[in-house]
């Protein structure tokens, strides 16, 4: 299984469903209990809590206040399963099964309010170090009424800290950069996109050319009544069968040449 | 390993389109009420690849009915590197149901892509309002459903499983919102689908059984009372990840399973 997030934006409490049942009845046939761990990094180090186990067929919701231990401020904490307790301590992530393929194992994700949720299925996984990022989002609300946020979720394998540079461009104007924003590793950094300027027409592109990440376009209504949540695909997703991973490359070069990028 | 192989063997997820010259697109879902309105956000896609001519520059959205009939295919022209949010309402004929499904081609697939032998794909972003609120709920494509050739024929793209499957929601249904299970079939054969609504223990609440013909749509309604439920849909669908829709008066939330 992979890495479950406890998400956060403003205005809003993250909560995450762990479920102990597989997507479906072929590939992950084991029905046992599963510990239920909270893993986050500081001080150059991943730390692990194991406190409690799932039986299976059960589902349980987390917030943060839900769960007893009392981790360093600013984290990303994040949940996973596993068959037996995570090292309390270790210099890697540690290592969770990730049994089921079609589909992946999944969590809801989910932010909520006193009168709005919105939520998605994902997982997240370790992505490599020297990865970049390139993204075409059209998920910015452009109403005078919503409120849009950038939340960039990021995990790496090691826990020592680092940061990068997010630019946005509009990709219709390559020349004049938007803003550029720092990210940070094994976080969930939010960024408020309502200063942009962007035009309901406008396509933007994030680039990244140090870490690779989800890019997740939070919109909450004024009253926090509605509220939205969608991440955007990896450039991959344009292209099917053949050498799609090729075609990133190409995308990612092309527009690394395109974009003015400091 | 060997259990493992006979579910696996000749049973990819999707295949490849046959003709060199096909687009591919998800089968997304319209949904056209007083309560909800569907919009689509159209990128040009082969334009982030290399410039092209004006000439390129449009999609062609195939719609089908809630049966899978193809009712209307309309092309649209579209600027590159521009987005554009469609309003499916506008261009919906008039007549049909409250809800279908509709593909989105490109024009052409780019020469870099095709090179490397691979397809253009629409597995963009919808957004859906509900009850007039200003704020779209935004929901991504999730499977290579249908390819559209040259000469326009249509191609579904979905396999089929040898065996009947099993898809659980890792999601728990709750009380008090309602709770629509949206799933579509992108196999060129007719499909049965069967929802089954349990309580956490594994007791069986509701059962909901469907026929779906090729690139057809159904809900699934669920509106738990007191309790959390879990679903599963169980077909010959190598994968029925469904479309989830949650709501309450005052909102909604959508996503894939």
């Amino acid at each position: 299984m992979s890495f479950f997030p406890i998400l956060s934006a403003p205005s809003c409490v993250g909560r995450t469903t762990l479920s102990n049942f597989p997507p479906n009845n072929w590939e992950h046939l084991s029905k046992r209990p599963v510990f239920v761990n909270l893993t986050w990094s500081s001080d150059s180090l991943w730390h692990s809590f194991t406190f409690e186990e799932l039986p299976f067929g059960m589902a349980k919701s987390y917030t943060l206040s839900d769960i007893p231990s009392n981790i360093p401020e600013g984290v990303l904490p994040l949940l996973s399963l596993s068959s037996s307790p995570l090292p309390e301590r270790s210099e890697v992530i540690p290592s969770v099964p990730r049994p089921n393929q079609l589909p992946s194992w999944r969590a809801s994700l989910e932010l909520f309010s006193e009168s709005a949720s919105t939520s998605y299925q994902g997982e997240l996984d370790p992505f490599p170090e020297n990865a970049s990022l390139l993204s075409f989002p059209p998920l910015i609300q452009t109403h005078p009424t919503i409120k849009n946020f950038l939340l960039f979720l990021n995990l790496e394998k090691s826990p020592i800290a680092r940061n990068a540079t997010l630019q946005i461009f509009r990709s219709a104007d390559t020349s004049s950069r938007l803003d550029e924003f720092i990210i940070a590793n094994n976080s969930i950094t939010c960024v408020s996109l309502d200063s942009l300027n962007i035009q309901s027409n406008d396509l933007p592109v994030l680039v990244s050319k140090n870490m690779s990440g989800i890019p997740l376009f939070l919109a909450i209504s004024d009253s926090c009544t509605s509220m939205s949540l969608e991440h955007t695909h990896p450039p991959a997703s344009f292209v099917i069968h053949g050498k799609r991973w090729e075609a990133q490359k190409y995308l990612k070069i092309r527009w690394s040449s395109l974009l003015e990028i400091i | 390993m060997l259990r493992l192989a006979t579910w696996k063997i000749c049973q990819p997820l999707t295949v490849a389109p046959s003709s060199p010259s096909s687009v591919v697109s998800d089968l997304f879902v319209w949904r056209n009420t007083t309560s909800f309105k569907t919009y689509f956000e159209l990128t040009s896609i082969p334009s982030l690849f290399n410039r092209i001519s004006t000439s390129e520059q449009y999609v062609t959205i195939s719609i089908f009915n809630a049966y899978g009939v193809k009712v209307s295919d309309v092309k649209l022209s579209i600027d590159s590197c521009r987005r554009q949010t469609l309003d499916l309402s506008r261009i919906l004929p008039k007549g049909l149901d409250s809800h279908g499904t509709f593909a989105v081609f490109h024009s052409h697939t780019p020469s870099p892509v095709r090179s490397l032998n691979s397809f253009v794909a629409e597995r963009g972003y919808v957004g859906y309002s509900y009850n007039s609120s200003a704020l779209l709920s935004y929901v991504h494509g999730n499977l290579d459903a249908i390819a559209r050739s040259a000469d326009t024929s249509l191609q579904m793209l979905g396999g089929n499983s040898l065996r009947r499957r099993s898809y659980m929601l890792q999601h728990l249904l709750k009380p008090p919102y309602n709770y629509e299970i949206a799933i579509v079939n992108p196999t060129k054969s007719t499909q049965d689908i069967r929802c089954d609504v349990l309580s956490l223990n594994g007791t069986l609440k509701q059962k909901f059984k469907t026929t779906l013909q090729s690139r057809a749509l159904h809900l699934f309604q669920v509106s738990p009372c007191h309790e959390l439920l879990k679903v599963v849909l169980h077909s010959k669908l190598i994968m029925a990840r469904p479309l989830v829709f949650r709501s309450i008066y005052s909102g909604l939330d959508v996503f894939h399973g």
